[in-house]
């Protein structure tokens, strides 16, 4: 590759291969310099695009003779690695390397189906198989690394020093180098943790090192087991370099602290390091394919970090006037999408428009919350349970979680989830009429007759109310569900509805009015996608907040209009 | 301390100013509670506020538009305004306040000189200020000290205010030799104690500004309508304050 090929971005190129101690260099091919690669089956058909080629990303090497079942090869690979600057997940900044992605992969073998290997797409991740991996990295003598696996050796040659570091039953490696890490550590059980943080964020150490250990409970009672590995470094990379933070590797991840200002309120930070550790469960032992079920590892992660946060924190955003969980986040994620798809997609199937996001990440987030409602937290848990028994450093598929669920949960759970994944199904139950009046009283006769002022206050209160409330299922779930009324006395009237043949009307008598008809008030179906339509209220009793509001609004309006005409 | 007393003695003049202020705050108080609460009567948002509201109701229906609109047009309207004003007032400040009527009229009189000084003044003063913050910008990213990008943005708004002050002190000299003059003079002059002068009493009201601002903030994250109304109170008096010694500040030049 020339200059100008490589100027400003990376690359990772093949220099040398022996095959079982020969030179086999005549044998690899780059999939882009292959005559009809599609021949190979080795991506899917619909991966070709206008934008997205067979290029230097896949390599082939061709075994002289077919490897029979219990053979064995050697093949030795070198390479060369030019980082980028960094703009995603790997690269350079001055003299800070963060490195991921940057060796030569396997790809996975998977039996009768073959080779499973992708194209590089913009959106899709990763997928490989677990291995035991040894790396000697050589730096100069004053770089901090931290890296996958545990330290083995360290010698010191002249002004630079290698460090070897190994490890059992990972499926990938990364490692960041640079002279100015600080390094904290820690320990939660039995796992010693590493924090390399940049120079000016030692007041972030204690967040968070906090932010870390939530992670580390929340996902072991969500998974059953705790992090199995004794070693666990976060970087916190410096913000020059932010197209680091926020990514997953075995035993090490990226962080994010956008800056020391950020209020503690703001749990960005700590939410973007539960959801990474995250990964170490769902995507680092549960090594799902990550090109083909985004869903399986940000999906689950991802209500991975909301059960975590909100077990640790509560809240993630947490002012005394503003409050909003993971859940909540996800929620009003999911309600903004009007698209076309659903998450049982590859990667590079999603149109255009911010479906993968929002369908990897926040519908299986509010869909598995509900589940978690619907069945109860303990039979839930044992799904998770379950599934992170069997398939713990093994390469799960949708159907494994399926019968997973069938098994634990049953056949209406299973179902549930399977139309989140493979459908638009939503659930919306509605209140979409409610009415409280008076019950006019008869007037006979005796009604002319003179009434003895002790008899009149009883009168007053033989009032009753005639009351309606009218429910409408407008998703295509039909799930039963609470319909409540509350009266002006502070009394509720509770009702059940089995959510089917699209409607329903309650009709009751009360002895006081009632204020408000509201449907699901437990939030059970946590992935309802408009609750605005979940109550009616005949006596608005949020006025305060509006006005509050209305009124915290116009004075920041107030304050920054005169600030700005400072010099008038 | 004298511009002070006099300023206090022709307190009309804060009062006019202030109540631009208030009448501001009215303008975005009045629509904003009304479109609320017509937002939030007869639906789950009338029973339980939370956070749902902002993609349900405010973010649908091409409000946030509507209202950035909305707020450009009246920041226009207020700046416009208040260069208006302040034709009068500084006529004021160098003789009596005669009445609203009178200084309406001369505010009317040097408008437009007072818009030409605005821009003269006001266009180089955003340039320095963009320039400086595109140096204090660059000295932050360039270094691995993650402190630096705050030290920076304090060093950032402490030029922006000086150079404010500096600007304003050039602005409010030519504003009153155009008054005397009757027509426009530009001025780059410094007189060292009246600008120290007009310096402090400009950094005193910022402070008092943002110190009943603060504590406002306080107020209205308690729950009561008595705090609300406090609230609401103590950025009102940190505005008034801060007309007050704004003006102060002008009198001294004067």
């Amino acid at each position: 590759m020339d200059t100008k090929e490589t100027k400003g971005f990376g690359y990772c190129k093949i220099t040398g291969l022996t095959l079982n101690g020969e030179n086999a260099m005549g044998k690899f091919h780059y999939i882009s310099d292959v005559p009809n690669p599609e021949s190979f089956g080795i991506f899917w058909k619909d991966e070709v695009s206008k934008d997205v080629r067979p290029d230097r990303t896949i390599g082939l090497i061709q075994l002289p003779e077919p490897l029979n079942p219990g053979e064995s090869i050697i093949l030795k690979i070198e390479f060369e690695t030019k980082f980028p600057r960094v703009f995603a997940r790997t690269g350079y900044w001055q003299t800070f390397f963060m490195a991921g992605q940057w060796f030569p992969k396997m790809a996975v073998f998977q039996g009768e189906k073959g080779w499973n290997c992708h194209l590089f797409h913009y959106r899709s991740e990763f997928f490989a198989d677990f291995a035991h991996y040894k790396v000697a990295l050589t730096v100069p003598k004053d770089y901090v690394v931290g890296s996958t696996g545990y330290l083995k050796n360290e010698t010191t040659t002249g002004n630079t020093k290698t460090l070897t570091f190994e490890v059992d039953n990972v499926h990938d490696f990364a490692w960041t180098a640079w002279n100015h890490w600080k390094v904290a550590t820690d320990q939660w059980k039995h796992v010693k943790l590493f924090l390399l943080y940049p120079p000016g964020h030692e007041k972030t150490v204690h967040r968070q090192f906090e932010a870390l250990k939530a992670a580390f409970s929340g996902y072991a009672e969500l998974c059953g087991e705790d992090y199995p590995y004794k070693k666990f470094t976060l970087v916190d990379p410096p913000m020059q370099a932010s197209g680091a933070g926020g990514m997953e590797y075995p035993m090490l991840v990226t962080g994010m602290f956008p800056s020391t200002l950020t209020p503690a309120g703001i749990r960005i930070p700590e939410t973007v390091i539960v959801h990474e550790f995250g990964h170490n469960y769902f995507y680092g032992m549960l090594a799902s394919n990550e090109f083909e079920d985004a869903w399986m590892d940000e999906g689950m992660n991802s209500f991975g970090t909301a059960y975590a946060m909100n077990r640790h924190y509560k809240y993630d955003l947490d002012f005394p006037f503003l409050k909003m969980d993971g859940f909540d986040e996800a929620r009003m994620g999911f309600g903004t999408y009007k698209g076309p798809d659903f998450p049982g997609k590859a990667a590079w199937e999603f149109s255009p428009g911010g479906g993968y996001s929002n369908l990897s990440y926040n519908k299986p987030t509010i869909y598995f919350r509900t589940l978690e409602n619907m069945l109860g937290k303990e039979k839930f848990l044992q799904i998770f349970h379950t599934y992170f028994a069997r398939f713990k450093f093994k390469h799960p598929a949708p159907e494994d979680f399926l019968g997973i669920v069938k098994e634990v949960g049953g056949d209406q759970a299973e179902d549930f989830i399977r139309r989140m994944l493979y459908t638009r199904d939503k659930i919306d139950y509605a209140v979409t009429e409610a009415t409280s009046g008076k019950i006019p009283r008869f007037v006979g006769l005796k009604a002319f007759q003179p009434v003895p002022d002790a008899k009149k206050n009883k009168k007053k209160d033989k009032t009753r109310y005639q009351n309606t409330i009218t429910v409408e299922n407008r998703g295509n779930f039909q799930f039963p569900v609470t319909v409540v009324a509350t009266l002006k006395d502070g009394s509720k009237q509770e009702f059940k509805w089995d959510g089917k043949n699209g409607w329903h009307r309650f009709e009751f008598e009360s002895a006081s009015p009632m204020t408000v008809a509201i449907v699901d008030p437990d939030r059970i179906y946590a992935c309802d996608v408009s609750l605005k339509n979940n109550a009616v209220t005949l006596e608005p009793r949020t006025g305060g907040s509006m006005n509050k509001l209305a009124l915290t609004i116009s004075q920041i309006i107030q304050m920054v209009f005169n600030v700005t005409s400072l010099a008038i | 301390m004298n511009a002070l007393k006099s300023v206090l003695r022709k307190h009309k003049l804060v009062t006019i100013l202030y109540l631009q202020e208030l009448a501001l705050f009215f303008i975005i108080f009045i629509p904003l509670t009304i479109w609320f609460h017509s937002q939030t009567s007869r639906n789950y948002f009338g029973t339980t506020f939370t956070v749902d509201i902002f993609p349900e109701v405010l973010a649908k229906g091409g409000a946030p538009v509507v209202a950035a609109i909305f707020i450009i047009l009246t920041f226009l309207l207020f700046i416009l305004f208040r260069i208006y004003l302040m034709g009068g007032i500084f006529d004021s400040l160098m003789g009596k306040y005669s009445g609203f009527p009178h200084l309406m009229s001369e505010s009317a009189r040097h408008f437009p000189r007072f818009l030409l000084l605005f821009f003269v003044y006001g266009i180089p003063l955003l340039i320095l200020s963009a320039i400086f913050s595109k140096l204090t910008g660059s000295v932050a990213s360039h270094s691995p000290d993650q402190s630096m990008p705050v030290t920076m943005m304090i060093i950032n708004r402490v030029i922006a205010l000086l150079l404010s002050i500096l600007f304003s002190f050039w602005h409010t000299c030519a504003r009153f030799k155009t008054i005397i003059s009757g027509k426009t003079k530009i001025s780059f002059c410094i007189k060292g104690k009246h600008f120290l002068w007009f310096a402090g009493y400009q950094i005193v009201s910022v402070i008092f500004l943002f110190v009943f601002a603060g504590l406002s903030v306080i107020l209205l994250t308690k729950s009561g309508t008595g705090l609300m109304i406090a609230g609401f109170l103590s950025m009102q008096i940190g505005l008034y304050g801060r007309n007050l010694f704004k003006l102060a500040s002008y009198k001294v030049v004067s």
